[in-house]
C-alpha cells in the first residue's frame, strides 16, 4: 500500500532522516516510536508532502507521490491529522470540517453529505456545530481534528500525536474510534510518545533513534521486550 | 453639514485605499508599503496611454490590470520567498518596492504635476454651497462597493475561508489541500487591483506626481489601524472618519497642518480607548 525506500531528508543543512525503508500494508496499524527529535513527524510530513525528501521514494499504491503538495497526497486520500492544536480556532466547528473537504472542488452536495455523515458519527461535535472550534475543550478539539480527517474517507490516516495533553479517558474514547476506522479498512501509522498506548492496538511498529530505524516488528512480539524499548529510549535521552 | 458632506467625499478616498491594504495583510499578515505605489504604477500606466490617445475608459482598466500585475510580481517575487524567514524583511522589501516604482515614474514620466480626466464622464450638482463632481461621487461609490463586495467574498465564500485558514496556520491549511502560496498570491491580486482603482480615481479630482498616492496611503494605513487592521468594513469607516475629521477641521481653522494634526489625535485617543481598533475582532 505505502512504502518508504531509502529516505533521507533534511532541514536547512541538518540531517533529519537517514535511509528510512518503511512498510505500511492494507489495514495496518503502524506505530511510529522514538524519543523526540527521533525523526517520526519527519516521516508523516514526507508521506503527506509537506516536506519533500532529498533522496529516496515514496510509493503509494504502486504509484510515487514524492514531490506532490499536500492538496495532491490529500486527493489520494491520504490524511495526515497534525501533532497538537489540528483545529482552525477562530472558525466554527461548521468551518472547520467545510476547510477539511476542500478537496472536493465544487461538489458542495458530496461536501455536505459527507459533512453529515461525520456529526452522526460524532453527535457531541454536531450539538456544537456553530461554536467556534477555539472555545472546545481539548479533548473536544482533538475530536474534531479528528472528525475532519474523516471527510475524505481516508484510505490511510497519519495520526500524530493523539494523546498530547489529553486525559486517559479521552485518550481511550478516540483509540477506541480508530480502532473503529480501521475495522473498516482504513490504514494508520500512528506517532506517540506513550509507546504502551501505540503498541495496544498497532500490528507493527518501527523504533526511530536520531533519524534512523534502530528496529522494527510485529507489535505484540515489542510489548514484551523492555530492553529493546529502554536501550531506544535512553540512548535517545541521552543524544 | 456641508463640511461633512465634503469629508465623506474626502475620506471615501482614503477608504478606497485602506480597504485594499487590510485584504492584504487579512491574507498574508503583511503591511504592504507599496500599496499605495503599486496603484500609482498603474495609474502611471493609464495616464501614458490616454496621452497615447487611448479612450480615457479603456486606459483605466489597463491601469488596473498592471496595478494587478505588479502586485502578482511583488508576492511572487519577494513576498512568497521571505514572509516565513522573515516577515520583517518582507515588509521592509514592500518599502524598497515603494521607492523602485516611484523612482521608475520619475525618471520614465518626469517629476510635473499631472492629471487625468474622470473615467466614467463629467457632471456636478450642487449641495447648498457645496459642488460635488461626478470623479467625487465615483470615488464614494467605488469604495463602497469595493468595501461590500470583499467583507461578503471573505465572509460568506468558500475562498474567504481558504484565506481565513492560509493565514491562521500555514501548515494546516496545506493539510486540509489548501494551496497557500496561491491563496496570497489571489489576495495580493485583489489588493492590487484595488490600489489600481483607488489611484486612478484619486488622480481624477486631484493632481497627482510620483509618491502622491503614497502619502495617501499614510491616510489609508491611519485609517487601516482606525479600523481595526484585519476588518474590510472597519477600513471603510475609518477612511471616512478620517475625511470627515479633516473636513471639520479645516472648515473651522486656517492653521496650516491642523487637519493631518487632528487626524493622528483622533487615532491616538480611539487607539487608547479601543487599541483592538474600531472593528478590531471582526473578520468582515
Amino acid at each position: 500500500m505505502l512504502r518508504l525506500d531509502n529516505v533521507h531528508a533534511f532541514y536547512g543543512p541538518v540531517q533529519v532522516l537517514f535511509s528510512i525503508d518503511l512498510e505500511v500494508n492494507d489495514g495496518e496499524i503502524v506505530a511510529l516510536l522514538g524519543t523526540n527529535g527521533a525523526g517520526k513527524t519527519t516521516i508523516l510530513r514526507v508521506i503527506s508532502g509537506v516536506k519533500h525528501p532529498a533522496l529516496g521514494d515514496v510509493v503509494w499504491n504502486g504509484e510515487s507521490i514524492k514531490g506532490l503538495r499536500p492538496p495532491d497526497v490529500l486527493r489520494r486520500r491520504i490524511v495526515q491529522m497534525p501533532g497538537g492544536r489540528g483545529v482552525f480556532p477562530g472558525m466554527s466547528v461548521q468551518e472547520n470540517l467545510e476547510v477539511a473537504g476542500f478537496s472536493f472542488g465544487r461538489d458542495s452536495e458530496r461536501l455536505r453529505r459527507r459533512i453529515e455523515a461525520v456529526l452522526e458519527f460524532f453527535p457531541l461535535l454536531a450539538d456544537r456545530r456553530r461554536q467556534v472550534a477555539g472555545s472546545l475543550s481539548g479533548g473536544q478539539q482533538q475530536m474534531l481534528t479528528l472528525a475532519k480527517s474523516f471527510i475524505v474517507e481516508p484510505k490511510l490516516l497519519l495520526i500524530d500525536e493523539l494523546s498530547l495533553g489529553l486525559a486517559p479517558k479521552i485518550v481511550e474514547e478516540l483509540l477506541e474510534i480508530i480502532i473503529r476506522l480501521n475495522r473498516d479498512g482504513v490504514a494508520v501509522v500512528l506517532v506517540d510518545q506513550h509507546v504502551d498506548l501505540a503498541l495496544s492496538i498497532a500490528n507493527r511498529a518501527y523504533f526511530l533513534e536520531r533519524g534512523e530505524i534502530r528496529f522494527s516488528g510485529p507489535a505484540k512480539k515489542l510489548r514484551g521486550r523492555d530492553d529493546l524499548l529502554r536501550s531506544v529510549f535512553l540512548a535517545g535521552a541521552r543524544a | 453639514m456641508t463640511a461633512i458632506i465634503n469629508g465623506v467625499l474626502s475620506g471615501s478616498a482614503y477608504a478606497l485605499i485602506a480597504v485594499g491594504f487590510v485584504m492584504i495583510y487579512k491574507g498574508s499578515r503583511i503591511f504592504n508599503l507599496a500599496h499605495g505605489e503599486i496603484g500609482a504604477f498603474g495609474l502611471f500606466i493609464a495616464w501614458y496611454l490616454h496621452n497615447h490617445k487611448v479612450p480615457v475608459l479603456i486606459a483605466f482598466v489597463a491601469g488596473v490590470v498592471v496595478a494587478t500585475l505588479v502586485a502578482i510580481i511583488v508576492e511572487r517575487t519577494l513576498v512568497r520567498r521571505l514572509v516565513d524567514r522573515s516577515p520583517l524583511a518582507a515588509v521592509a522589501s514592500t518599502l524598497g518596492v515603494a521607492f523602485v516604482l516611484a523612482y521608475y515614474e520619475f525618471l520614465q514620466f518626469g517629476v510635473n504635476i499631472k492629471t487625468f480626466p474622470p473615467p466614467f464622464g463629467t457632471f456636478s450638482f450642487n449641495i447648498g454651497n457645496l459642488t460635488v463632481t461626478s470623479s467625487r461621487i465615483m470615488l464614494l461609490v467605488f469604495a463602497a462597493a469595493t468595501a461590500a463586495g470583499l467583507a461578503v467574498f471573505l465572509k460568506r465564500t468558500k475562498f474567504g475561508l481558504e484565506v481565513t485558514a492560509a493565514v491562521s496556520d500555514k501548515t494546516l491549511a496545506r493539510l486540509s489541500g489548501i494551496r497557500v502560496n496561491r491563496t496570497r498570491m489571489f489576495v495580493w491580486a485583489l489588493g492590487g487591483a484595488t490600489s489600481g482603482i483607488a489611484a486612478i480615481l484619486i488622480a481624477s479630482v486631484n493632481t497627482f506626481t510620483p509618491l502622491s498616492t503614497t502619502l495617501v496611503l499614510i491616510r489609508g494605513l491611519t485609517a487601516a489601524l482606525l479600523g481595526g487592521l484585519t476588518s474590510i468594513t472597519g477600513a471603510f469607516v475609518g477612511g471616512i472618519a478620517i475625511g470627515v475629521v479633516e473636513a471639520l477641521v479645516t472648515a473651522h481653522t486656517t492653521v496650516q497642518g491642523a487637519d493631518y494634526t487632528a487626524v493622528f489625535v483622533v487615532l491616538l485617543v480611539a487607539l487608547l480607548l479601543r487599541p483592538q481598533g474600531i472593528f478590531g475582532g471582526s473578520e468582515a
